[in-house]
């Protein structure tokens, strides 16, 4: 099976059992809350959005319209985020709706609301799914990921139905009031909501760069209102210390605590509000009605809440973490030298040096580990060089795909290029290489090695 | 009349000679290259030249203006008005778009206009890449931002430190080619310093140090 009918596939199945799950949970909502009736609204918007995608992918579309769509799921998580933490806020008893309230009766509003919400939720990583499903028959050659992708997608169909009409009732509204409903779809979008396949399964990245640069502006505007840079008293002492609130790290801190305040303040005002028992009954059964309203009202309806927390709690670091784990960084192999000179095989069991990644090797050389890396250029030549630069601390490269990436500055240097004298790029040595091993010369190594002390404090070159 | 004046300098870590009597003069419009091997002074000089760092011993006259005897905060409002850097490293906050990031450099000036920022990009040529964060350009489109940002304020004087050092020879010599054009349209006055002999080539004049000492300093012949 080729990689784009796999990944068509897991398109399919992903956008499927989201829908699933969604219905799931709406139906339960809703009878539980009365409004039964909403269902058939939410079938009808699933329904619609079901058969649009399947027009989305014969359709040819413009990059600016990905772009759009794209931005819409994001903008959507934040929208349904929003009306979560609104009606949490609402569930503790504050009446935020006012005169707006008059219509959650109204039949004739609601149904036709409900399924515009449905479309509204499930359109754009519908949309956005479809297309890169049609992009991965486009680049097969072949009609197979689209097949595979639409087929997988069809189970949907009698499954969606399923769960909206005869589902077995999974009591989930003991769990779930509206708010938490809400918040569920949020995070369903959130972890589930990417629609770029393999390379983008969830949201959590394009959430954490927007509320990164939702900080970034906020900060921003408050120092134009201060009139910063030219305020008489911020000097550039004072620039230091403001160059911290710049940094991605607490770009990253703040866009969780956007997050996740919210749902803490909701658990803190649930937790806090008193429990509401009639005092006009014996004192035995209003220690059961108190219980039961412990249970159902502060405990379960709060479950929902802190799983939501736990998961972005867990998802924020995780992901981008998961960036970082991208780098192909190797553990240097030792290696020792021996009259003046260290020889490293071009070929081992374990290990070819012209394989197309990089080749870490540590040299102890007058008392110092000195890490070595080679690799192929794309010219077939070997770059053999140290591992670290003139210019940066000496955290070394790893590989990224087609370039080595500097673990200090992050800058990317693609493979052709690998070796070039100054700036940021591993100090080229001038090895010789046979057709057996990579000869290195030990006085060499030792008198490069001192270039790489500048970042540290010391003398050296990039000066 | 000499755009920057270098009168003497010399700088000095702990024990090691970085620069060591440096006289140079460069004049208004002018693109000159620094070249020399690793550890030659080149990258120290063009620092002292940006405000990054003070020398130990001399003078710097960038504009009529001696910025060896600014304060700090004199310093910063110099390099603000004045000078754009370009380094290799492109230093793009990965959270805003190129546009957004262009803007910054205006932030930092004085008042960001978008428009602007906009017009910026297109001129190097960006302007199908607007609202394209770092992550999704290329290297050699990252460097146009940082020309882009570099210039955005009209700087008099353009610092470049190795500005094509992780680019491939295509996207070097574009690079350069739109550094040329810019260059002869707006008139600033270049510094760069690089290893890369066909990046020498693109001044006109180059000035080879070694050992924290101008060698030679030499016009390109055309």
């Amino acid at each position: 099976m080729s990689r784009f009918v796999l990944e068509a596939l897991f398109i399919g199945a992903k956008e499927g059992l989201k829908l699933f799950a969604c219905a799931m949970l709406a139906r339960s909502v809703l009878r539980a809350a009365g409004r039964g009736y909403l269902v058939r609204a939410v079938a009808v918007g699933l329904l619609a959005v079901f058969l649009a995608s399947f027009l989305v992918m014969r359709m040819t579309v413009t990059s600016g319209t990905r772009e759009i769509v794209v931005q819409m799921v994001g903008y959507v998580f934040g929208l349904f985020y929003l009306f979560s933490v609104g009606a949490l806020y609402q569930a503790t008893g504050t009446d935020l709706l006012g005169p707006l309230a008059k219509l959650k009766d109204r039949a004739w509003l609601l149904q036709p609301l409900t399924a515009l919400i449905t479309v509204l939720y499930f359109a754009p990583d519908m949309a956005g799914s479809s297309l890169y499903v049609s992009d991965l028959g486009t680049m097969a050659g072949s009609p197979l990921p689209v097949l595979a992708g639409a087929g997988v997608g069809f189970l949907a169909v009698p499954g969606g139905a399923y769960a909206l009409t005869r589902g077995r009732d999974l009591d989930l509204a003991r769990i779930f009031g509206f708010p938490q409903m809400l918040l569920a779809l949020a995070l369903i979008k959130l972890i589930a909501g990417g629609v770029h396949g393999f390379a983008e399964l969830s949201l959590i990245p394009a959430v954490q760069a927007g509320l990164m640069k939702f900080v970034h502006d906020v900060v921003h505007q408050l120092f134009v209102l201060l009139l910063v840079p030219d305020h008489p008293v911020l000097t550039t002492t004072a620039w230091n210390f403001i160059g911290f609130v710049f940094r991605e790290d607490a770009g990253l801190w703040g866009s969780l605590v956007i997050l996740v305040l919210p749902a803490l303040l909701f658990i803190h005002q649930h937790f806090t509000n008193p429990v509401k028992v009639p005092h006009t009954i014996t004192t035995a059964s209003r220690k059961r009605i108190f219980l039961k309203a412990m249970r159902d009202e502060r405990v379960l309806r709060s479950l929902p809440v802190l799983s939501f927390l736990v998961c972005i709690l867990f998802l924020w670091f995780a992901e981008r973490g998961g960036s970082a784990a991208k780098l192909f960084n190797p553990d240097p192999v030792p290696i020792t030298a021996e009259q003046g000179r260290a020889l490293i095989p071009l070929q081992t069991p374990t290990e070819d040096l012209r394989d197309g990644k990089i080749h870490k090797f540590a040299l102890v050389l007058e008392g110092k580990t000195i890490r070595l890396l080679i690799m192929k250029r794309p010219d077939g030549a070997l770059a053999v060089c140290l591992d670290a630069c003139e210019i940066c601390a000496p955290d070394g490269y790893a590989q990224d795909r087609e370039h080595v990436v500097c673990l200090y500055c992050r800058t990317p240097i693609p493979f052709d290029v690998v070796g070039r004298p100054g700036g940021c790029n591993p100090i080229p040595l001038d090895a010789l290489v046979t057709d057996k091993a990579v000869v290195l010369d030990n006085a060499e190594i030792v008198e490069k090695e001192k270039r790489i002390q500048s970042a540290t404090g010391g003398e050296g070159g990039g000066r | 009349m000499s755009f920057i004046v270098l009168q003497n300098i010399t700088k000095t870590y702990d024990t090691a000679q970085a620069l060591n009597g440096i006289d140079c003069r460069i004049g208004s419009g002018e693109w000159v290259n620094i070249m020399g091997p690793s550890g030659s002074g080149k990258s120290t000089l063009l620092n002292i030249l940006g405000g990054l760092d003070r020398p130990t011993s001399g003078s710097v006259t960038i504009n009529d203006t001696a910025i060896t005897g600014l304060s700090e905060d004199q310093l910063a409002r110099f390099r603000r008005e004045t000078i754009g850097f370009v380094f290799q490293q492109s230093h793009l906050i990965p959270y805003l778009d190129a546009a957004e990031n262009v803007m910054l450099a205006q932030y930092f000036h004085s008042i960001p206009d978008r428009s602007e920022a906009e017009e910026a990009l297109r001129r190097v040529g960006l302007g199908h890449r607007l609202r394209h964060r770092p992550s999704q350009l290329s290297g050699g489109e990252q460097q146009r931002v940082c020309i882009a940002r570099a210039l955005i304020n009209s700087p008099a004087l353009l610092l470049a430190d190795e500005p094509t050092g992780n680019l491939d020879r295509t996207n070097t010599r574009n690079i350069l080619e739109l550094l040329r054009d810019l260059h002869a349209q707006e008139r600033f006055t270049v510094v760069l310093v690089t290893h890369d002999p066909f990046v020498s080539q693109w001044a006109h004049r180059i000035i080879a140090m070694e050992d924290g000492r101008i060698v030679t300093d030499e016009p390109v012949r055309s």
